[in-house]
């Protein structure tokens, strides 16, 4: 009888499948447990990097779902640094998965959001999306007021989702000191004060984020049985760590826990598959050419090639009947753009057209 | 030795504007308003000539020829430019700078239930100006010079007037009064902070959300359909407000309005 290795594939080889082959003709990696056509509804949401995702499926026709869109007459650079259209609702980034399940829960009805507010120079700051509006608020009644719709917006968007992409980005986070909430950022970083009493690290350990991932796949099913869920894990490594650690440690640990949970998920659960993104960016045999030249940042090669394969794997996996592609294409054409005022129309300059990253404030602690 | 009140120099008022200063200027022609005490002048063109204008040592100035004699033709001393140290007041009428389409973005919000913070409405007011090359003169003049700096922006479009940019904000007849005063209030603001006085379109003029009034629409209106430029009725209420900025005392005219 042939031994169980006789028959593996040649992509199960590390000679055949990656040492005999140029990088970038490495491929295959992903075998996608579903369709995700152009039809597919999309959500996304998590660390920077989940961005990218966002803009590869609108440049590629994709309908993505933008649950929170700016309001009308807004400039491309206005849209942008109020966190319009960056995920498709306007929570910043959510970096760990307990942030994801507190917003499903807020949003959902499960929880009551907590009625902190961060306040600076007069004006008043989210702890759970401190960045969306530069300046802060003129209010804790405008804050609630914004986040009312935001809470709408998810709402709205899990129940109008086929596919909701998360990125899994860090398992250091800050809380209350009760554990009840967990911030965005670190209290004192953005705005708010740092306070040893009332603030608390946290540096989520793998049996937690499991919990907390099987959670928010609980909550998704719940809330809308059809959605299926994309998890990728973000190859950018940390900005800054409070583990006592080298930040390289920190990175490390950080990443290899949640691709480690990413991978757990989906193994547990047919509607909850994995997408590789991580390893096109971070996996040795790529070099690190992906990385800008402070190692930490994908360079928009990078972010093209994981975008193709992404693309490449669905189409082999799910070939398109060509009807689905016509309708699909029309779809996209049809969709409604905000226009711009008439005195503000300048297109997104490249600079400008830099992700949104909250994470990045701590590099200015940086001695 | 200082000169008797009877031959001190009036006070000198330039208005400065594209072609929605007509409507002053025939409010003035007219004797719609009293300009007794102030010595005016105006020096304006088309919109269209205003690209070819820069600001240089304290005066706006023509960048070619041609736009110069143009403005010189229509100004009383026949300036080529416009320096502001020669005047006590300078007041920008229209010059480019709308405000329709900051009233249409505030209703549509509201119509699509899409929440507009108070910081993005301050943005959107702040990047209007920065995208405007006047407001940068006007900045400029009261920086430089010991003027008074007044801006009235050009009036809302008459009620009735639909484009392709307006058909995209269905709600835009909906802006309401408290509305228009938050962004006028805004406005104030923003360009106080430039050392500019801004000079709202007054809300009584104001129908349909964010339309002037057909009772100002130009003399000629039935026949050209212009629904952009103005009245001398309306011209008459710009200089008023500017010259009581300037203090002036509120003319016949001010006080039947505000009866």
């Amino acid at each position: 009888m042939p031994h169980p290795y006789s028959s593996v594939p040649p992509e199960g080889f590390w000679k055949t499948a990656v040492s005999d082959l140029s990088p970038f003709d490495i491929s295959g990696l992903w075998a996608p447990k579903f369709p995700i056509t152009r039809d597919s509804k999309i959500v996304t949401a998590g660390s920077c990097f989940a961005q990218h995702f966002s803009r590869a499926l609108v440049a590629r026709g994709y309908s993505w779902l933008d649950a929170e869109p700016a309001p009308q007459g807004l400039s491309p650079e206005q849209r942008h640094d109020y966190h319009y259209g960056v995920f498709s609702f306007r929570t910043g980034n959510i970096y760990t998965p307990r942030m994801l399940r507190q917003w499903l829960q807020w949003a959902l009805g499960h929880a009551e959001a907590p009625t902190e507010v961060w306040e600076k120079d007069g004006r008043y700051f989210d702890p759970f999306r401190p960045a969306v509006e530069p300046g802060g608020f003129a209010s804790p009644e405008e804050l609630r007021l914004s986040r009312a719709q935001t809470l709408a917006a998810i709402r709205g968007a899990v129940a109008e989702a086929d596919v909701f992409v998360f990125t899994l980005g860090l398992t250091e986070a800050w809380q209350s000191a009760d554990g009840l909430a967990e911030y965005a950022v670190c209290p004192g970083t953005i705005a708010g004060t740092f306070d040893a009493e009332q603030h608390k690290f946290v540096n989520h350990a793998y049996r937690a984020l499991v919990a907390e991932m099987t959670m928010i796949v609980k909550i998704l099913a719940r809330a809308n049985r059809s959605m299926k869920i994309l998890l990728t894990v973000s190859p950018v490594p940390l900005t800054a760590t409070a583990s006592g650690s080298h930040v390289l440690l920190a990175s490390s640990h950080s990443k290899s826990m949640l691709r480690a949970v990413a991978g757990a998920m989906a193994d547990s659960y047919p509607a909850v598959d994995y997408f590789p993104s991580y390893e096109f960016i971070t996996n040795p045999v790529f070099r690190g050419m992906f990385f800008g030249p402070n190692m930490r940042n994908v360079t928009q090669a990078g972010v093209d090639f994981v975008m193709a394969n992404f693309f490449r794997d669905q189409v082999k996996a799910f070939p398109p009947t060509s009807r689905r592609r016509t309708a699909a294409a029309e779809k996209a054409v049809t969709r409604p753009r905000t226009p711009a005022a008439p005195t503000g129309g300048a297109s997104l300059s490249d600079a400008q057209a830099d992700i949104r990253c909250e994470e990045e404030i701590l590099s200015a602690f940086a001695r | 030795m200082p000169l008797p009140a009877d031959q001190a120099p009036l006070p000198r008022l330039a208005i400065f504007g594209d072609s929605h200063y007509a409507c002053v200027r025939r409010a003035h022609t007219e004797g719609l308003v009293s300009t007794e005490g102030f010595d005016i002048e105006y020096w304006g063109h088309v919109g269209s000539r205003f690209r070819m204008l820069r600001y240089e040592n304290g005066a706006i100035v023509p960048t070619d020829d041609a736009t110069a004699n143009r403005f010189a033709k229509f100004n009383e001393k026949g300036r080529r430019f416009l320096p502001v140290a020669d005047f006590d007041g300078v007041l920008f009428v229209g010059c480019r700078f709308q405000t329709l389409g900051l009233l249409m973005t505030v209703a549509q919000a509201r119509a699509d239930g899409r929440f507009l913070s108070g910081g993005l409405k301050r943005r959107l007011v702040r990047d209007r100006l920065s995208g405007n090359e006047s407001v940068g003169f006007a900045t400029n003049f009261a920086r430089d010079g010991q003027a008074k700096v007044l801006f009235a922006p050009t009036s809302l479009p008459l009620v009735g007037w639909a484009d392709a940019y307006t058909a995209a904000f269905p709600a835009a007849q909906s802006v309401e009064a408290e509305e228009r005063a938050e962004i006028d209030a805004i406005l104030c603001e923003a360009f106080a902070s430039h050392g500019v006085d801004y000079l709202p379109q007054p809300d009584h003029t104001i129908t349909d959300g964010c339309f002037t009034s057909l009772v100002y629409a130009s003399e000629d209106f039935a026949r050209t359909d212009d629904h952009e430029h103005k009245s001398a009725t309306y011209g008459a209420l710009v200089l008023e407000a500017a010259l009581q900025k300037l203090g002036a005392t509120p003319s016949m005219l001010e006080r039947e309005l505000a009866e």
